[in-house]
């Protein structure tokens, strides 16, 4: 007998399916609103109530310099006086996590701890950053909302979502309603435009971060003595001779990831006077930063110090971070680009072997030395629909976690229990090996919202001064990426869709595979490819917002 | 003359004597080919030998530790994670693998059977989605709305049938003489007895290779864990890998979207290299008990009579 399936059946029945498919497609479209806030009538922000802790060694500035504390506070302050909840409420929050994940609070000291003081059966449900966008986009098909949900800007489309499947809280938290909060109040104000307005509302609660965008990170000692008695007071032609000087006998002057990190590049930009982002000319017109002189600079400086001066660690186009970062621990790489976190957790890997230091950006290079602000927030949290108390017991939650530095409510989030997690003596914390499986970043609640930063290294007072004196040289030429909180909707996917245009010819360029004119081309291309209609809509959202 | 490779078999009359520099060429060839796939492994197992210092002395990885250690494998065996999420791995293996076997072979045993009336509207069925797989979106809303989420069920019944198996197995059951089956109706035997008593004793070495494809396929899978399972305590071994392995993964640059935490965290290459060893052992202890079934599994359900 004939067994096989007919071609002409199989083609058939294929055929059918691909014109099926649109109707299908069609059935779950309804009416949506649109989160651009052209035409929107804006609620005001939330105000900014400073919180009255424990006064910092090394004061804050509101423009982007973190509260610096070199020894841990001796009298905490209590910042939220009830437990948001009863004990009989559930909360689930989708929450992003780059460790492994962590035990249930059946089996976790720090996550039973948390759940008796929130006063709440806290569900996380934790996603590994590399599968966000997935579930994400799961989450959003299937109307399967958590009470709280982490998402991020590069997510497309999550504006509209937020606007159309999200809670509202501009009733909750716009201008002064925000004082039922206190530490949601203490949040700075460039994380709440960081987040932006949705249709003239606040659909969520930002997740702060340092302001700070990338650095280098160097060992102090290699590079002072490269420097000759420039270091940190040098031009572009001075800092090129101190890495020139710094490489060689195994030895590199500076490394660079793979990925984004593109070489340094985006960071060289800034040195050469680069916008953040956008520029608005003198025409009230968007100019990419991409298309300018200064950002076409920074390739061919990248690719001086590549193909000329070769002072990078090799292999910059493919490097794993671990890999450089080992590199940098072991002090075979002398200085690496990286961003405020980096350092973070370089201090504490290189203990004594020698001092990370911050490099302060060089003189003398095309407009001047500029410092690219990130936006200060990681993401931003959105809220399940639900009834004013639901909604006000979720604001609570997140008042508790939000608690800044200097209370118990900070040490309990991000310390743990005493005894348990940290030990206390001699005025500084001892993080004990539970620490290292029980914290906030393996339970990912700062992924949730999470209070001011401040520089505080236990036992290191000394790496808290160098941050906090990085910032404050580097504020004073600090500027936001223009596109801080403008909701974009067909340009984001196009945009994720055209950076690769940018960044295939950069890694070209800077390899020595193509000339500068490979640049020049990724330019126009992005012009002509829909990167003029993304700078009309960003620009049209930007008037919305700023007004023009 | 016998080598270390056996006895040589003999040489054709037509075919030249391989000459010293052709044999060494295939010799140094097949060393470099090894040591591309040994070398690697060798460099994760040494690594998780290793003391983190040590680690990061040689820049991320050992090749020979200067003093071996277990430390890595005793703090993640100890932390409560890896043995839960081994010990799930190991049941949806095993368990999924059994699903597996029973839906393959019975709905293959059915597709072989000519005088089956719903034959080739059920083949035509299965090829469709082999075609046409569906994608994420829609296979987890049809996982949600059968009240899977979250449960054991989601890493198993989405993809408890594989087509390629399927049809591999078909196969093979259609290349069995005809005459078996009709002396077995002759002799009373309905399908069921004739699938228990005929088929699938002469169907071993079959069943042991797609079985071992779904179980390797089980054990692999991680994507399925993350998608439907919110509970983190119930996730397999691949998905607490992954975040073990990919951890530190980051985007760069000075944007909003490209700021990362992954900074806040040391690099715990011994602990990665640990639990890819944790991941990889068990699965490569059973191939050498199936490797005999291999070619004869495989080529039997390809090549049809």
């Amino acid at each position: 007998m004939h067994t096989s399936l007919s071609r002409r059946r199989l083609l058939g029945a294929g055929a059918a399916s691909l014109i099926a498919a649109p109707a299908l497609a069609g059935c779950g479209t309804s009416q949506v609103r649109s989160a651009s806030n052209v035409g929107a009538d804006p609620v005001p922000w939330p105000e900014h109530i400073p919180f009255d802790g424990p006064e910092p060694d090394l004061p804050p500035d509101p423009r982007g310099v973190d509260a610096g504390f070199l020894r841990y506070p001796d009298r905490l302050t209590t910042s939220v006086p009830e437990k948001p909840g009863t004990g009989r409420e559930t909360v689930t929050a989708l929450v992003e996590t780059y460790e492994a994940p962590p035990l249930g609070p059946g089996s976790n000291q720090y996550w039973a701890a948390l759940n008796d003081a929130l006063g709440v059966d806290l569900r996380l449900r934790v996603v590994p950053s590399g599968n966000m966008g997935h579930k994400i986009a799961t989450m959003m098909a299937s109307g399967d909302m958590p009470d709280l949900m982490l998402v991020r800007n590069w997510m497309p489309r999550v504006a509209d979502y937020a606007v159309n499947a999200a809670q509202d809280l501009s009733e909750f938290l716009a201008g002064d309603r925000i004082r039922d909060y206190p530490n949601l109040a203490n949040l700075p104000t460039y994380a709440w435009q960081d987040m932006g307005l949705m249709a003239g509302r606040i659909q969520g609660v930002p997740i702060v971060r340092p302001r700070t965008g990338s650095t280098v990170l160097a060992n102090q000692e290699a590079m002072s003595e490269a420097a000759q008695g420039r270091y940190n007071d040098w031009t572009g032609e001075e800092l090129v001779d101190a890495l020139v000087r710094a490489t060689g006998d195994g030895h590199y002057g500076f490394g660079s990831a793979s990925g984004g990190w593109l070489f340094g590049a985006p960071l060289f930009a800034s040195w050469f006077g680069a916008p953040n982002m956008y520029r608005v000319d003198d025409a009230g017109n968007f100019v990419k930063a991409e298309a300018t002189e200064e950002y076409r600079a920074a390739i061919e400086f990248a690719t001086r110090l590549h193909q000329d001066e070769k002072v990078y660690y090799p292999g910059a186009a493919t490097l794993a971070t671990e890999t450089l970062k080992s590199m940098f621990f072991n002090g075979t790489v002398r200085s690496h680009v990286d961003n405020l976190p980096g350092y973070q957790a370089a201090v504490t890997a290189v203990r004594d072997e020698f001092t990370v230091d911050l490099l302060r950006a060089p003189t003398g290079l095309g407009r001047g030395p500029v410092s690219h602000f990130s936006g200060g927030t990681y993401g931003y949290t959105l809220f399940k629909p639900a009834a004013p108390d639901r909604i006000r017991l979720l604001l609570r939650v997140l008042d508790f976690l939000a608690a800044p530095f200097g209370t118990t409510e900070y040490e309990l989030t991000y310390y743990g229990v005493e005894g348990a997690h940290f030990t206390r003596g001699d005025g500084d914390l001892e993080l004990t090996e539970l620490a290292q499986r029980e914290n906030p970043s393996v339970v990912p609640v700062k992924y949730i919202t999470a209070p001011p930063p401040v520089h505080f290294f236990p036992g290191n007072p000394e790496a808290a001064r160098r941050a906090h004196a990085f910032q404050v040289a580097d504020v004073e030429m600090g500027i936001p990426p223009l596109t801080s909180g403008l909701v974009v909707r067909e340009a984001r996917v196009d945009q994720n869709r055209l950076r690769n245009v940018f960044f295939d010819a950069a890694v070209s360029v800077i390899q020595g595979h193509s000339p500068i004119s490979r640049w020049d081309d990724a330019v126009r291309r992005w012009r002509t490819d829909g990167g003029d209609r993304i700078d009309a809509e960003l620009q049209r959202e930007y008037e919305a917002v700023h007004g023009s | 003359m016998t080598g270390i490779l056996g006895a040589k078999e003999p040489r054709p009359a037509w075919q030249e004597k391989p000459r010293a520099i052709t044999r060494g060429a295939k010799a140094v060839a097949l060393i470099v080919i090894c040591a591309l796939v040994a070398v690697p492994f060798l460099i994760v197992v040494s690594t998780s030998l290793a003391s983190p210092d040590e680690v990061t002395d040689n820049g991320g990885w050992v090749l020979f530790p200067t003093e071996p250690t277990l430390q890595a494998y005793e703090d993640i065996l100890s932390g409560g994670t890896i043995t839960r999420a081994l010990a799930v791995s190991v049941g949806v293996t095993v368990g999924g693998t059994l699903i597996s076997l029973f839906g393959t072979i019975t709905l293959a045993y059915a597709l072989s059977r000519d005088h089956f009336s719903l034959r080739k509207p059920l083949l035509l069925m299965v090829l469709f989605t082999f075609l046409f797989p569906p994608g994420m979106l829609p296979g987890y809303l049809v996982v949600k709305n059968l009240g899977l989420l979250d449960t054991y069920w989601a890493l198993v019944l989405p993809v408890a049938i594989n087509v390629f198996n399927l049809v591999i197995m078909r196969g093979f059951f259609q290349g069995l003489p005809q005459e078996l089956y009709d002396a077995a109706r002759i002799d009373g035997a309905g399908e069921l007895t004739v699938l228990l008593r005929i088929v699938l004793p002469l169907s071993k070495a079959v069943v042991a290779v797609i079985g071992l494809f779904y179980a390797v396929g089980y054990w692999n899978s991680f994507f399925n864990a993350i998608l439907y399972l919110n509970d983190s305590d119930k996730w397999p071994l691949q998905a607490v890998l992954q975040t073990v392995v990919t951890r530190g993964a980051n985007l760069g640059g000075n944007t909003t979207e490209a700021l990362s935490d992954s900074g806040a965290v040391a690099a715990p290459q011994t602990y990665q290299m640990a639990t890819v060893v944790v991941a990889v052992v068990p699965i490569l202890i059973v191939y050498p008990f199936i490797q005999r079934y291999f070619t004869k599994g495989v080529l039997t359900g390809a090549i049809k009579s």
